[in-house]
């Protein structure tokens, strides 16, 4: 121990000496070498004649002293620091000498690092961080295995099971999908708030606990809040929400929130930046038991798929989906899945059937659950991919730049190495210069990545900053970012290092500066300059042809005919089941609504809708009237009630039959249309009107809803889904809280957006009202992915283009320099302009078709590779590949002919003498 | 003519330190005995010799102290501390090692 101590002590000290007292040793060192040569040549002068011939001979056996020295100051503790100082200002001079290269250089690296690194810390964000809960490592998600793929969801009866079996060997968590509800306050002196939209998130077995959390204020959620049925009326809302609906006050616990309707206590706080598991881009504002499922969300929920809302809903196994998330030591991981497996079973018995029922794993779930991880995850490959395609290129730049320069500096290389300095040393140096270059780009590219991630974000959500994702560089970013900046230094530097260095040495000394210049260039300089600029050109094609190709695919979608008129049309949420309107009241309320509207000018029609016109989904199994369904056929269709303008205001013709009317009455027969995708289903060459479905049954005459008419098909999901079944069924007919307004208006839909909020405000004073946006803009946020996609890719494209050119620009400059005279003699002997250009534009356009040679197959791979995130484009458009390599030439002929221009303007008698 | 300095990797440690195990000595005294004692056929040149005794210095095996020589003259004069004697007995025990075995493979086959 204390030999350690007595040791390091030491070192300190000669780390010290070597540091305060550099000129002392390096005179010391000098004394010490002197006296060394000194006694060598009195040895010599004892054995030899003269004085002259002893110092030769001492000289020869002592080689050149300064490398002795260099040598022992390399033994030197801190001496690698020292140099790397030395470099480092030796360095900062170079590039400080050469601005114009050094700006460009760093602004290409900053740009290809500070993208590579905010995508990569979009990535981080999606995929990689762990959530901010302590011990996140310890948590597993749970999956069943199914026959076609791993479910993450389970009914709760099985969740309860699980939770009690797996008791003191692991701690399980449930939580249903974060949905959107509305809600409201309402204080014990019953002063009242309107309801606003908030996210909903019910939660079941220790949720908290397994995420170890703890309240800022009040208590959390607990297993105990989870006993019966509706029986606890209580919710714990996050930081935020506290922040927003309430300025973080106290007495918030005091409040109730009245949640679509019904009013719970607000019993706690969540810690601050606590969002739940699941990594999104929204994040839960309130949490609630899951046995509150049925109070909270009873009607008009469509969570509940084949509901038979008469019973229980706990009861019923295709209910209630929960994700399950565990905290189990690793090695009790495989043993918590058994059990689980068992608890599935226990609950849903194995029949003739399903068969025993799946088994149940257990995966790591440190980072979360995610809805964007699966949608993200390979478009975000993709472009990590491409922007480090485009830094690659952007290194064959630099290094083509600095190759340029090398010839350059082959003199001072030659001088140096001939006064004794080692190459190693000599690359080093060269390695440190590009290493600062580096740097430079490196750290601009982190602030990059810092503003850029976030914007990337803006670009795919098309909302504001996420509450969810955190994508503000960690240690994770930070490293990436470094390690790119000196991958990226060692790949465009060594190569000019290693070529700088060789010189033959007496050739160089000999030749004058000019002429070194002119015999490098036929050295095989060029060849190699030549190589770079072509791989940049092929690189340059792969970028731009699958940047076409993602925006053909962005455009295809974008023109895609939804169905819906949607440029427009407006459509709003309202919620009159938590703004305490009776069933009975929902007719003569949605009158009342349509009827304000359309005293709004420029309002056509209006329309109220159960679903949204592009949100709705909701399934369920049915007959339909002369059609036998086949063993195990499941007959399914989304439904929306409507009142009977809903068609002409979202713009879906009736083809066949009509659509809702007056006739239509809550006391006449029931009546539903349907969509053209169903009609072609069940009604194959047959006319559906006047047949009829049910959902209760097969008595249709009892149950049955007659169908009155076929609308056209709307894509109801989202623009890239093909149209599914649809039964629109009239809302008179049905009590059913309307939760959509549409309304078609005369020219900028946007612009009558105050006017009709104002409107129903003053006129439906009770009615709470939700978000009001133009259907296209709902549209086009579904298309965050390909938007993302295209915009990158083409800006990687356009950059890859560029920096290509540059290449382009500056080998051809160069040709132009070195064959001056050769012009001039060209130009003196009647050469026209036009046969001069074309003479050193030929040259270009060679490299840019061999560019073009490698560059086309790498282009098709890579079109080939991003097929999965085409829409409606074929890898091989040929369209794309027209515009991509239209676009390359066009740009690199203009790069190589502004170099010939000034070739072509030679004087020849000042051309002729410039050798 | 063979380069006389081509040592075997810290063979030329091996023997500053043995070099010095008896008295202190400065670079020129420790170049004069090596050649002395191996009768010519080492020779070490100051492009190795500074270096590594720079090295073992770092190291803590050998001191140094300015001193003057017989003829008057200023010259730094390396002594072994006592890790270096430990040090020395450590490599040289190796160096036997390695010799013998190497002895006993050239007879053998």
């Amino acid at each position: 121990m204390t030999a350690v101590l007595v040791r390091l002590l030491r070192r300190l000290r000669m780390a010290w000496r070597t540091v305060v007292r550099r000129r002392q040793l390096e005179a010391e060192l000098d004394e010490e070498l002197q006296f060394h040569v000194a006694a060598l040549e009195a040895q010599a002068l004892e054995r030899s004649a003269t004085a002259g011939e002893a110092r030769r001979q001492a000289g020869y056996q002592t080689g050149s002293m300064d490398h002795v020295k260099e040598a022992c100051r390399d033994t030197r503790s801190v001496q690698r620091a020292e140099q790397l100082w030395h470099d480092v200002r030796f360095g900062l001079r170079i590039l400080g000498r050469g601005r114009a290269f050094s700006v460009l250089a760093a602004t290409s690296l900053a740009l290809g690092i500070g993208a590579s690194s905010a995508i990569f810390s979009l990535i981080n964000a999606i995929v990689l961080r762990p959530l901010p809960v302590p011990d996140a490592y310890a948590l597993y998600i749970a999956e069943a295995q199914e026959p076609d793929g791993p479910e993450q969801h389970f009914s709760f009866p099985a969740v309860t099971r699980a939770a009690t079996l797996l008791a003191g060997r692991a701690e399980l968590a449930g939580q249903s999908s974060t949905e959107p509800a509305l809600v409201g306050t309402r204080r014990a002196g019953g002063v009242h708030t309107p309801a606003e939209p908030a996210s909903l998130i019910l939660v079941a077995g220790d949720y908290f606990g397994v995420l170890r959390q703890q309240p800022q204020l009040g208590r959390l959620l607990a297993p105990s809040d989870n006993r019966a049925p509706g029986a606890h009326p209580v919710a714990v809302i996050s930081d935020r929400y506290w922040t927003r609906r309430f300025d973080r006050r106290a007495s918030v616990l005091e409040t109730e929130l009245v949640i679509n309707g019904v009013p719970v206590m607000i019993v706690g706080v969540t810690a601050p930046g606590f969002f739940g598991t699941t990594v999104g881009i929204e994040a839960p504002d309130v949490w609630a038991p899951a046995q509150m499922q049925a109070t909270l969300r009873f009607a008009g929920d469509y969570s509940i798929d084949d509901g038979d809302v008469q019973q229980t809903w706990t009861t019923q196994p295709g209910l209630a989906w929960l994700e399950v998330m565990v905290r189990v030591p690793a090695t009790g991981a495989p043993e918590a899945a058994g059990v689980m497996t068992l608890a599935r079973r226990d609950v849903r018995p194995a029949t003739a059937t399903t068969g025993p029922g799946p088994s149940v794993t257990l995966t790591p779930g440190a980072s979360g659950f995610s809805t964007l991880r699966g949608r993200l995850a390979t478009p975000l490959v993709v472009l990590l991919l491409a922007v480090g395609l485009l830094l690659v290129l952007a290194c064959a730049n630099i290094g083509s730049l600095l190759l340029a320069r090398a010839t350059a500096r082959r003199r001072e290389m030659a001088i140096r190495l001939s006064i004794g300095a080692d190459r190693r040393r000599l690359i080093r140096q060269l390695l440190t210069e590009s290493l600062l270059l580096a740097s430079v780009g490196g750290l601009a590219g982190l602030a990059m990545a810092y503003a850029g991630s976030s914007a990337l974000l803006t670009l795919l959500t098309s909302a504001g900053a996420s509450t969810v994702l955190d994508v503000t560089p960690d240690w994770r970013v930070v490293a990436s970012t470094l390690a790119t900046t000196v991958v990226t230094a060692v790949f465009f530097g060594l190569l000019p290092a290693l070529r700088s260095t060789n010189v033959a040495l007496s050739d160089s000394l000999k030749a004058q500066s000019r002429s070194v210049v002119a015999a490098d260039g036929h050295a095989g300089g060029l060849p190699v300059g030549k190589l770079l600029i072509a791989g940049q050109v092929a690189m340059a094609i792969a970028l731009l042809l699958v940047a076409t190709l993602f925006m053909r695919s962005l455009q295809a979608l974008t023109e895609v005919d939804a169905g819906f008129d949607r440029r427009r049309v407006l459509t709003m949420r309202i919620d009159p089941r938590s703004s305490g309107y009776a069933p009975g009241e929902l007719t003569p309320l949605s009158s009342r609504v349509i009827e304000y509207l359309q005293r709004v000018p420029g309002v056509q029609s209006a329309s109220l809708s159960w679903t949204g016109a592009f949100t709705g989904r909701n399934r369920g199994n049915f007959a339909v009237e002369g059609y036998p369904a086949a063993a195990g056929e499941r007959l399914e269709t989304r439904k929306n009630w409507v009142t009977p303008h809903f068609f002409e205001t979202v713009g879906l013709a009736i083809t066949r039959g009509r659509g809702f009317g007056a006739e239509d009455t809550a006391t006449t027969r029931r009546v539903c249309v349907i969509g053209e995708t169903l009609a072609r289903r069940y009604f194959p060459g047959q006319d559906p009107v006047g047949r009829r479905l049910s959902w209760g049954g097969t008595n249709f005459a009892a149950d049955g809803y007659e169908i009155v008419g076929v609308a056209e098909d709307a894509r109801y999901a989202d623009v890239r889904t093909p149209p599914a079944n649809m039964t629109y069924l009239l809302a008179a007919q049905a009590e059913r809280y309307p939760g959509h307004v549409q309304i078609r208006v005369d020219g900028d839909p946007a612009r009558a957006i105050p006017a009709v909020r104002t409107a129903l405000a003053a006129g439906e004073p009770g009615l709470a009202l939700g978000s009001i946006e133009v259907l296209d803009e709902a549209i086009a946020r579904s298309m965050g992915v390909e938007r993302l996609l295209g915009w990158l890719t083409l800006a990687f494209g356009a950059a890859a283009l560029g920096l290509a050119c540059v290449g382009l620009y500056g080998t051809v400059s160069y040709a132009v320099r070195r064959r001056t005279p050769e012009l001039g003699v060209r130009v003196a002997l009647g050469a026209r302009p036009a046969a001069l250009q074309w003479l050193i534009v030929r040259e270009a356009l060679l490299l840019v078709l061999a560019g073009g040679i490698i560059g086309l197959p790498l282009a098709a791979a890579a079109a080939r590779g991003v097929n999965q995130l085409l829409y409606g484009t074929s890898p091989f458009d040929p369209v794309a590949y027209g515009v991509a390599l239209g676009t390359l030439v066009l740009v690199s002929t203009l790069a190589a002919y502004l170099p010939a221009r000034r070739a072509s303007r030679l004087n020849p008698m000042n051309a002729l003498r410039a050798d | 003519m063979g380069k006389p300095t081509d040592l075997l990797q810290g063979t030329l440690d091996l023997l500053i330190l043995k070099t010095l195990a008896l008295d202190p000595m400065h670079g020129w005294g420790i170049t004069l005995r090596i050649q002395q004692i191996t009768g010519d056929v080492l020779q070490v040149r100051p492009g190795a010799l500074y270096p590594a005794l720079h090295r073992l210095e770092h190291q803590g095996w050998i001191t140094a102290k300015w001193g003057d020589t017989e003829a008057g003259r200023r010259a730094k004069y390396y002594s072994l501390t006592r890790p270096g004697r430990l040090q020395l007995e450590r490599e040289s025990q190796q160096w036997r090692r390695l010799s013998s075995a190497v002895t006993t493979l050239l007879d053998t086959v």
